[in-house]
């Protein structure tokens, strides 16, 4: 290592250059969300988080995300099971149509349901109809989210599956075991941590949404703001103090994100250690 | 250009054993040397050494006279081959070879041409011309280490050192490179190091065998001179498959199982106390009947291949032990060697030496 | 026809018989090659065409169908249909209106913008990233594991929260932006700060893709290069980094995409002033507030196209970079 490596002053300047990198692009646009939130002391930040909406807010959050992780896990389940297991025709193109959310804007994510539901869209006149309300509501937001987030858990899973290749499971099936049994005996124990990570990712991109639930969601204070919004309208009513107060709960969720993911990989990758040592 | 390492040693990590433990060591110019021993004797730490690619903590390597202990592995104009040839993949044959002159000074460099002509002189002596556009991953092993010998060769290096040159091909190419470098080695005469822990490579090609063991020589020579005298039981065992019977040594005699007192070999003095006797399998004689300084033993398996007949035997004195002999294949028959048959086993050839564990 | 179905319904016989009223010939062979129904019941005519037939892959993991058909209908339904109502639409506008909102000033200075910005950004990840990815990968330092794990920070963190973030940091009272704007670098609310927040939003597109290929690289290799006379420089220009170059590109276009999409980051620090500072995202949210909906799915269509083609460039990359890798 060392013989090719720059010794010495190089490498301090490499390093120091990093650093510098780190400290202006990613350190302090972190630290100055709570140094802003706390700038007028403890009191008021208490008093933006706890605020009506805000509490509103922060419900509408959680709940959107209860819906739409747990749908994307299980398409993601899904999904890899069957391309990382088997050949079929159109298995390439498939997997390229599952990055598509990946590769769309946000706001197009949220266009396009404005466009099915919305007043003027495809299902628009059958909504208005039967009173349901999709567009500026709950149920838009919804939707937009499990748009976005839709590749996430099976973007992880789908290498992973396939690297680990069909012995196991051919093995248990030949023993006997049926789909599910050999699903949840023998597969999830080895994608484990790739699918804890990738809901992860996905929970954390859900609550964190913004381009594409502003399209769907009207703005509505109380109703159909999520926190991410909530922080927008905040921000433009010229309310720093309160706009970081509550962009530092984000803050603090992305924080645990990464803490997370740092410990997921730290137990992946000594669960790999520990594999292969007890290989004869 | 002469190799001289003195008082080598390093370590990795305080508290660890030393992966070379105080080596002194001299080539001379033109000659072709192997490092032999076991995994983590040391071999590959004291070839990296000698190449400037690790530094030692103490001693001094000294290439032509010259001290370049401190000088790095850039300056040091050794050329070095790796086991897994460490090619640059992204580059072709060609460019592999040049890359050695490319990367010369302005003022050393040679021009395009001249270039141009060393890579395909040098590519046809390891008998790859025609092969200057290819890129690694369409090559075989045995090419690929054409190509990283033929890249050390093209800067004309002091010295050539070769890390298990061989070890990641199979048996077949092992045996044809190694003759081919051996022949290469002699058209070119460039002192050269190579490190292996397979002893038959060692003694195929080398002028000089150094067996190394936990850090230190065991013992430096010919190959003939190893054979003839090694050092110890680890050398003898090292260099081919010994058979060692434990001893104990009594008025300058070789004392086996309380039965057999063995009159030393020419030259060989047996001291006092618990020895070693060891011998190749081909160093028995065999007798159906009672014989002089004969071990009595019972056949446990006899197999024939490879042209000799390959015998286990239990001894009398100890059953727990194993004898392997080998003898011409027609040497018995089917009878005098069944299982349980009765033998009487004589060493023809052996070496003592002090028991160590 | 009436031949190969004839041939089709032989009834099973002892394997070696010839069907009773037809002898087996080349085309009957070639008749059942082809057709896949065979595989349910041997073929008889003959024992060698019995053993040519090619039986259907029968799948020998379970889950196959009700996966593949959940799958599907998921995708189409949450992917597929939305996309499809968006193309649809901007389809019925009629060609006219398409273009001519397409080439209007103001679109195209969106235009512009979006993809010069993210352009740059990407660039400027390309080595900022490129050098993160070194730091981390050959040194040892105090923190560097709290720098690894931050370096997912952009992925994680809410775009809103990294727009206003941004924007704080490079106003004009900013930490950075006092700082700079006195030396006549006005960032926020300029395009320069766009290329910031694209800097932010990208670089971990690119440090995670060539990473693990720099911690992957065959070290070797370098020794090798210094043993053959070549100094830190020339080994790292000419070894190390031909090497990464195909990470390097995958990472860049990586975020080259995201950045063109990138809403929340950027409309904070951007300033938004159409012709100026209008990004394409923003200015389809513009043309929705004004009901001009015909507008909107234009703009957004050519995006969607050129997203496309970026991802299958990318998928392109990325499965030369998993070949090469294992070479």
């Amino acid at each position: 290592m060392s013989a090719v490596a720059q010794r010495g002053a190089g490498r301090l300047l490499l390093i120091a250059a990093a650093l510098v990198f780190v400290a202006v692009f990613l350190v302090a646009p972190l630290a100055i969300v709570f140094t802003t939130a706390l700038s007028a002391g403890f009191g008021p930040y208490l008093a933006a988080i706890r605020e009506r909406e805000a509490l509103a807010a922060l419900q509408l959050t959680l709940t959107v995300a209860a819906i739409a992780v747990p749908a994307n896990l299980v398409f993601g389940v899904a999904a890899s099971w069957a391309i990382a297991k088997f050949e079929f025709p159109g298995r390439q193109a498939l997997v390229t149509f599952i990055d598509l959310p990946f590769a769309v804007s946000p706001v197009i994510s949220g266009l396009v349901y404005v466009l099915l539901f919305g007043a003027h869209g495809w299902f628009g006149p059958w909504l208005a109809e039967h009173e349901i309300r999709v567009i500026f509501a709950v149920p838009g937001i919804v939707l937009a989210t499990t748009f976005v987030t839709f590749p996430f858990v099976a973007r992880e899973l789908i290498p992973l599956m396939q690297a680990q290749g069909r012995d196991d499971e051919e093995a248990a099936t030949s023993l006997g075991a049926g789909g599910w049994q050999v699903f949840r005996r023998v597969t999830l124990p080895n994608v484990k941590w790739g699918l804890l990570y990738g809901v992860i990712l996905c929970t954390a991109r859900a609550m964190g949404e913004f381009g594409a639930v502003s399209v769907v969601s009207g703005h509505i204070r109380g109703k159909t703001n999520t926190l991410p919004l909530h922080v927008e309208i905040l921000y433009n009513e010229y309310n720093a103090v309160a706009a970081f107060a509550v962009a530092s709960l984000l803050a603090l969720l992305a924080l645990a994100t990464l803490a997370v993911k740092t410990w997921v990989e730290h137990r992946a990758a000594a669960d790999r250690v520990a594999a292969q040592g007890a290989r004869p | 250009m002469s190799i001289e390492v003195h008082g080598l040693e390093k370590r990795y990590g305080h508290g660890h054993a030393a992966a070379v433990d105080r080596v002194d060591l001299s080539l001379a110019t033109g000659e072709f040397a192997a490092l032999l021993g076991p995994s983590g004797c040391g071999k590959t730490t004291l070839l990296r050494v000698i190449a400037g690619l690790e530094t030692p903590d103490t001693g001094t390597v000294r290439i032509a006279g010259e001290d370049v202990t401190d000088v790095p592995a850039r300056e040091r104009g050794v050329g070095f081959v790796f086991q897994h040839y460490a090619l640059f993949r992204h580059m072709s044959v060609a460019e592999n070879v040049a890359f050695g002159l490319r990367v010369r000074p302005r003022a050393t460099r040679p021009t395009r041409d001249a270039i141009r002509e060393r890579v395909a002189q040098v590519l046809e002596l390891v008998q790859l011309d025609g092969f200057e556009r290819r890129y690694p991953e369409q090559l075989s092993g045995g090419q690929r280490q054409r190509v990283a010998l033929a890249r050390a060769l093209v800067i004309e290096p002091r010295v050539l050192l070769l890390d298990e040159p061989f070890g990641a091909l199979d048996a077949e190419v092992r045996r044809e490179l190694r003759r081919w470098l051996r022949h290469l080695h002699d058209r070119l005469h460039i002192t050269s190091v190579f490190v292996t822990h397979d002893q038959e490579e060692a003694l195929d090609v080398a002028d000089r065998i150094v067996v190394l063991r936990a850090g230190r020589i065991e013992q430096a020579g010919t190959a003939d001179a190893l054979e003839r005298a090694p050092a110890s039981a680890f050398v003898h065992r090292f260099l081919g498959e010994s058979n060692r019977l434990p001893a104990t040594g009594r008025d300058g005699r070789a004392w086996i199982g309380g039965e057999l007192a063995l009159e030393p070999p020419a030259g060989q003095r047996i001291a006092d106390g618990p020895i070693d006797v060891c011998v190749r399998p081909h160093d028995f004689s065999v007798h159906t009947g009672r014989a002089a300084n004969a071990l009595v033993a019972e056949v446990r398996d006899a197999r024939t291949w490879g042209g000799r007949l390959r015998l286990e035997l239990a001894p009398a004195f100890d059953p727990a032990l194993t004898l392997e002999l080998a003898l011409d294949a027609r040497a018995l028959d089917a009878a005098q060697i069944a299982r349980g048959a009765q033998l009487y086993v004589r060493p023809e050839r052996w070496f003592a030496f002090a028991r160590t564990t | 026809m009436a031949r190969s179905e004839a041939a089709l319904r032989v009834t099973p016989a002892p394997a070696g018989v010839p069907a009773p009223h037809e002898a087996p010939t080349a085309a009957d062979a070639a008749i059942a090659l082809r057709s896949r129904r065979v595989s349910t019941e041997p073929h008889t005519a003959s024992p060698s065409l019995a053993a040519s037939a090619r039986r259907k892959p029968r799948r020998v993991l379970p889950g196959f169908r009700s996966t593949l058909a959940y799958t599907l209908a998921y995708a189409g339904l949450i992917v597929l249909l939305p996309l499809s109502a968006l193309v649809l639409k901007a389809a019925t506008g009629g060609p006219a209106v398409f273009v001519e909102v397409v080439t209007s000033p103001r679109v195209l200075a969106a235009f512009r913008l979006s993809f010069g910005a993210a352009a740059l950004a990407a660039a400027l990840n390309a080595a900022f990233g490129l050098l993160l990815a070194w730091v981390l990968t050959r040194y040892r330092f105090p923190g560097r594991r709290l720098i690894d794990a931050l370096v997912d920070l952009p992925i994680a963190l809410p775009t809103a929260v990294a727009g206003i973030a941004l924007t704080a940091l490079f106003a004009p009272k900013g930490w950075l932006g006092q700082w700079l704007v006195p030396l006549g670098l006005e960032v926020a609310f300029t395009w320069v700060g766009i290329v910031v927040a694209l800097v932010f939003v990208g670089l971990p597109f690119v440090v995670r893709t060539v990473q693990p290929v720099l911690e992957g690289f065959e070290r070797a290799q370098e020794e090798a290069a210094a043993s053959l006379g070549a100094t830190p420089w020339q080994v790292f220009f000419r070894v190390t980094l031909p090497s990464v170059t195909p990470a390097l590109l995958t990472g860049c276009a990586l975020a080259f995409a995201r950045g063109v999409g990138e809403y929340g980051s950027v409309i904070f620090i951007a300033g938004n002033m159409p012709m100026k500072t209008e990004i394409v995202p923003l200015l389809i949210v513009t043309k929705l507030e004004q009901y001009d909906y015909a507008g909107a799915t234009a703009v957004a269509v050519v995006m969607l196209a050129l997203s496309f083609v970026l991802l299958l460039g990318i998928n392109v990359l990325q499965n030369r970079l998993a070949r090469r890798g294992s070479a």
